[in-house]
């Protein structure tokens, strides 16, 4: 099983993404993905920051390991801008791209590229994911609310399949807006946002009026309330047939979110190392709930 | 028209007030037959199978009438006195007609909190869907008429 | 420019005809649509009739398989796909990819069109669809303001349909799983949001809950409309403020934008609303009728003449209309 760094989703300072990533070169990642994934406003790096910072990552890797990086597109074009960016990302020549919309898919499968799905791209059955593994697509992150039953199905009915990756631990991205929740929250235009959402390295928590963590907003994106953690169900996980596990960036103590994966994959499984988060998801249950307490792993 | 505004007006009050002091039970019993003839075809086909041993209330806030329907077999039937509603459709009788004489969308009213769902929400949802599916051409012509001027003079007298 | 008109049952169907639909829009009664609501949509022998009674007015029929096909299921899909083909409906409205695949190869001659819930919304993403499957036409999402529906009209190949009147979804469509996060149920591959099992609105001494699943989405005072119980729509709290943090309940109207719209080129207005009856089907789509008569009238300015505004605004969810992402203020 390896483990992969999915994108960041929050808008982190220069410094603080520089910082953050020469963290993570010295945990035991297998991949990295880079880029702006959520806003093309988003400035501190744009296109041409994000694939120097991944090309010169890539270089120190080449020289001491085997970590893999890989750079992600954003999830929702809106604008021309938007679309030049991913162009960028996209032309890119040497690293493999994650398309996180179809603009992508089409851009990189024109240039007869391969490349990676995320999440946010709809790949629900066997048929769509063979038709993209005809245009190059060779590796899928599965969406969101698939669940493993879901999974397993997709896969048997697979000839050839790709390499599989599941989001296992992180505030789950929900959902995107043409709104921008943080400026509207804080009363201003989007247009005039003034960048405000680096001021919430984490997002900015929502609960219902009952007190409930809800969701996590995040610029024009919905996170879920509670991190997805499928760590307890590490030994299905493997069973499965998938890959690779993403765990998402977040603004403290990624090393333990890692370390407690990198643990289970070499048979060291603690759940108690991390919050429990939810799992309804991948048990077939809404995904804000709780299946799997500690110790009793995949429910039958 | 001033007339016919006038027994609009007394008719209604006369409800309000009378009603709600007269058992359920002979409206009831009226009105569910009324629904056996007219929806025999669909009760037939199935297509209110989901009624089965519920009992929804539809209640006429105004007139302070209610009327509490279950399904058994292919018949619609009334429900059981002890029974309690497993979901509840409720607005006044202006509300109800309009909506039933095909003026007013519900969802509109809901919108406005004048229709009011209660209880289980997919049971008063399909309700809904399923009647405003009917076919109206097979309502009377005399009863499509009737209730389009009910409704038009309690929507002139009564404010919403 | 043609409009095309929602119909969740057959009175439905013949109030949008009657009241001047070009195109009118089904679903049936399944998950492969995405308004799959109990007692709503089409069956075979309702769909027939449907098409029955288009045909007799020289009309068009959509048929729209817009869910995401599920692994175990995928038959169930592609069946729907083979009705809309042995009906002749004049196109289907698809999003999963591997069904478009489907459709091409098995009915060449059926038209294919892109529904909002692929969520494309760039000249490749729309290029993708065309060059791969022929798709004919795309439903663009409501996300895309007024400005950047001219650029993508500018570039794109492909017809462009877009939402002119309806509830509002304030996600990019098909992109969005607030409601399988909390109940279970997508869009995506339920066709549903917030399904009705999972509501319950509650009457307490403070006025009238609603529940999603038992979470609580929103509290209504005596007085204050209430909305469609959707988690985008609900008020929630944020650093100790009480508010709709996402959105209030909103219906989208761009009819002011009629002029811009047909100025660029767009070939077909949509109006939401398969899941309301037939008196909104009725008042809405005679509104917009006479709208899109009269902004196609040669020599005459167009206006949004205050009946219109009036109708469009009682049959709105949450009793007001905006522009929606279409005016790029709103953003």
């Amino acid at each position: 099983m390896r483990l992969a760094l999915g994108p960041v989703q929050y808008y982190w300072q220069r410094t603080d993404i520089n910082h953050f990533y020469e963290t993570m070169l010295s945990t035991p990642l297998d991949s990295i993905y880079l880029g702006e994934v959520v806003c093309g406003k988003r400035h501190a790096l744009r296109a041409p920051d994000w694939l120097e910072l991944a090309q010169m990552l890539a270089q120190m890797l080449a020289e001491v390991s085997d970590k893999q990086i890989v750079l992600s597109t954003l999830t929702l074009l809106e604008s021309n801008a938007d679309l030049s960016w991913v162009r960028k990302i996209c032309s890119n020549s040497k690293l493999l791209v994650e398309a996180n919309d179809m603009s992508a898919v089409q851009l990189l499968s024109e240039a007869r590229l391969p490349f990676a799905c995320g999440p946010a791209v709809n790949i629900y059955n066997q048929h769509t994911l063979a038709y993209l593994m005809s245009l190059g697509m060779v590796r899928w992150t599965v969406p969101a609310e698939m669940n493993s039953r879901q999974l397993a199905a997709v896969l048997n009915a697979c000839e050839k399949k790709p390499e599989v990756e599941l989001f296992a631990y992180g505030h789950m991205p929900l959902a995107y807006s043409a709104r921008c929740f943080t400026a509207r929250h804080l009363g201003l235009d989007k247009d005039n946002c003034a960048y405000r959402c680096m001021e919430y390295p984490n997002g900015l928590p929502l609960e219902s009026q009952e007190g409930e963590a809800l969701f996590v907003i995040n610029g024009i994106q919905t996170l879920s309330g509670k991190p997805l953690n499928l760590l307890h169900h590490f030994p299905q996980l493997c069973e499965r047939g998938i890959d690779i596990l993403r765990l998402s960036p977040q603004w403290q103590q990624m090393e333990q979110v890692i370390d407690a994966f990198d643990r289970a994959r070499r048979g060291d499984l603690h759940p108690q190392l991390l919050p429990p988060g939810v799992d309804g998801y991948w048990c077939d249950h809404p995904g804000l709930e709780l299946i799997a307490r500690s110790g009793t792993g995949t429910p039958a | 028209m001033l007339v016919r505004r006038s027994i609009a007006r007394i008719g209604y009050r006369f409800g309000c007030n009378l009603l709600p002091l007269l058992p359920n039970w002979p409206g009831e019993v009226v009105f569910i037959k009324l629904l056996n003839q007219r929806l025999s075809e669909e009760l037939q086909d199935g297509l209110f199978d989901f009624l089965d041993s519920k009992v929804l209330e539809v209640s006429v806030t105004d007139l302070g009438v209610c009327l509490r329907i279950s399904k058994r077999d292919a018949y619609f039937v009334r429900a059981p006195t002890d029974a309690p509603a497993d979901s509840t459709i409720s607005a006044s009788i202006c509300d109800f007609l309009a909506i039933a004489s095909g003026k007013e969308d519900p969802d509109t009213l809901f919108f406005q909190r004048r229709l009011c769902l209660g209880g289980q929400t997919e049971i008063g949802l399909t309700v809904k869907n399923r009647l405003d599916a009917l076919d109206r051409s097979r309502i009377p012509q005399w009863a499509q008429r009737w209730l389009e001027m009910t409704a038009a003079e309690l929507a002139a007298i009564v404010p919403n | 420019m043609e409009l095309v008109c929602p119909a969740g049952s057959l009175p439905a169907l013949e109030a949008a005809l009657d009241h001047g639909a070009d195109a009118v829009y089904i679903g049936f009664s399944d998950a492969t649509n995405a308004r799959n609501f109990g007692g709503l949509n089409f069956n075979d022998k309702n769909a027939l009739r449907a098409l029955e009674r288009i045909r007799a007015r020289g009309k068009k029929l959509f048929v729209a398989i817009n869910t995401y096909a599920k692994p175990d299921s995928f038959t169930r899909w592609q069946g729907a796909v083979d009705r809309a083909a042995a009906l002749s409906a004049d196109a289907v409205i698809l999003a999963d990819i591997g069904l478009i695949s489907y459709a091409r190869e098995k009915h060449p001659n059926l038209a294919l069109h892109l529904s909002v819930q692929a969520s494309a919304t760039s000249g490749p993403a729309l290029e993708f669809y065309r060059q791969q499957f022929g798709v004919r036409r795309a439903v663009l999402p409501r996300v895309l303001s007024l400005r950047q529906v001219q650029q993508l009209a500018a570039a794109s190949r492909v017809e462009l349909e877009v939402f002119g009147f309806g509830s509002l979804c304030i996600m990019a469509e098909g992109r969005c799983h607030l409601s399988s996060y909390v109940t279970g149920e997508s869009p995506n591959q339920n066709g549903v949001c917030s399904p009705a099992r999972a509501v319950e609105w509650r009457n307490t001494a403070s006025g009238l809950e609603t529940r999603l699943n038992g979470v609580l989405i929103d509290h209504f005072a005596e007085h204050e409309n209430a909305g469609y119980p959707t988690l985008c729509k609900g008020r929630f709290i944020v650093d100790g403020k009480r508010q709709h943090v996402l959105e209030e309940p909103t219906s989208l109207n761009s009819m002011a934008l009629l002029p811009e719209l047909k100025a660029t080129g767009i070939q077909a207005i949509k109006l939401e609303g398969r899941q309301r009856s037939p008196a909104y089907v009725a008042q809405v789509v005679r509104t917009w009728r006479e709208a899109i008569d009269a902004v196609l009238e040669p020599g005459t300015e167009f206006s949004v003449k205050d009946r219109w505004r009036k109708t469009l605004a009682k049959n709105s969810e949450g009793k007001q209309t905006t522009l929606g992402a279409y005016d790029r203020p709103w953003q």
